[in-house]
């Protein structure tokens, strides 16, 4: 036999439980609200008044199979995710040009780039950042298929990034966040790309 | 010589390197198509070369093999140039590609841009033109693979 006053307790215990959860998810769903908000506000349009930079952007060419350095003066932002960015949505905005020699069909591009700095251990035989690149799933969509036009992708960002951040050694990629086999059917994303893998860079 | 797709139908990467590592195959070659570009694209494993041991990991088995990949690939090269066909040449990384235990290519063939023409990869004065090339470099790379020790 339960006596009344454990009842009581019990009922009471069970309430608060559920209320609680209540609290915690609506908090949870407040915190996710921020996250999105401060993404999206992120200054990937640099304030009115920054200095101009010069960057280099390495623009492939489907017809010889070439990436060639082309210098743009941007107004870019502080920080270096950002300034990484708005650099390549500059690229992948070049190649969705009519005149493009590496056409890309028009799409969001880059989603986001984390820079990630490699631990000083014997286990890493070439110190210094990776760049994790999130691919938006329209950039694959939109991409061509055939080892040439994805390998040159994959280059031209790697080529670009290294060309405009030295300190970047190694090139992940990611699609909307997840891990993908390949980018269209061919050039393999799972793999962790050297920035010394793209020919023809010089830094500033 | 062995053939891994008669029909068309998807066979898996990994198929295809077993394929060709059973067989022992002396050159391996992988042709695809694209309609980016012009003239076929040559590549080779990304791999850089490591010593040929008895058993070799299978994601990066190709570095055994990387520095006979590159002078089949050379092979090919002068052949398409004497057929006139444009070729670029670059490595890349690509399964099965990297699992091969044998020489390999990857041969990517394109439609030929001319100065103010272009011919299609279903054109078969194109098609035959890239298939005798082709195959006058195995045969020089046969004569040279008997050649080696």
């Amino acid at each position: 036999m339960i006596s009344r006053t454990q009842r009581i307790l019990f009922w009471t215990l069970l309430v608060s439980s559920v209320l609680m959860s209540i609290v915690l998810l609506r908090m949870r769903e407040r915190a996710l609200d921020r996250l999105l908000a401060s993404a999206e506000t992120m200054p990937l349009n640099p304030p009115a008044g920054r200095p101009v930079q010069s960057v280099t952007i390495m623009i492939a060419n489907d017809m010889d199979g070439s990436l060639q350095p082309a210098y743009q003066n941007l107004a870019l932002p502080l920080d270096d995710n950002a300034r990484a960015h708005v650099i390549l949505q500059h690229l992948i905005a070049d190649y969705s040009r009519p005149s493009s020699k590496h056409p890309i069909a028009a799409n969001k591009g880059v989603n986001e780039i984390f820079f990630m700095g490699l631990p000083a251990d014997a286990t890493h035989t070439s110190p210094g950042t990776v760049a994790i690149v999130d691919l938006s799933g329209s950039f694959v969509e939109a991409h061509p298929s055939g080892i040439e036009p994805e390998t040159l992708t994959l280059l031209s960002i790697i080529g670009t990034l290294h060309a405009n951040f030295s300190q970047i050694s190694q090139v992940r990629f990611l699609v909307d966040g997840q891990q993908r086999d390949t980018l269209a059917g061919h050039a393999d994303l799972t793999r962790d790309y050297l920035a010394s893998d793209a020919p023809g860079v010089k830094h500033l | 010589m062995i053939t891994t797709r008669e029909s068309d139908a998807a066979i898996p990467a990994v198929n295809r390197a077993e394929a060709a590592n059973h067989a022992g195959a002396a050159a391996c070659i992988t042709l695809h198509a694209t309609t980016s570009g012009s003239g076929v694209h040559l590549f080779t494993s990304s791999l850089t070369q490591i010593p040929a041991t008895r058993f070799l990991p299978w994601e990066t088995a190709q570095g055994a093999y990387a520095e006979q990949s590159l002078r089949l690939s050379s092979e090919i090269d002068t052949a398409m140039t004497h057929a006139e066909i444009p070729v670029t040449l670059g490595r890349t990384a690509l399964q099965p590609l990297d699992s091969f235990t044998c020489p390999a290519v990857v041969a990517e063939l394109s439609p030929l841009h001319g100065a103010a023409t272009v011919t299609q990869l279903s054109d078969s004065a194109y098609q035959d033109r890239i298939v005798a090339a082709m195959a006058a470099a195995v045969e020089q790379w046969q004569h040279d693979w008997r050649q080696q020790p």
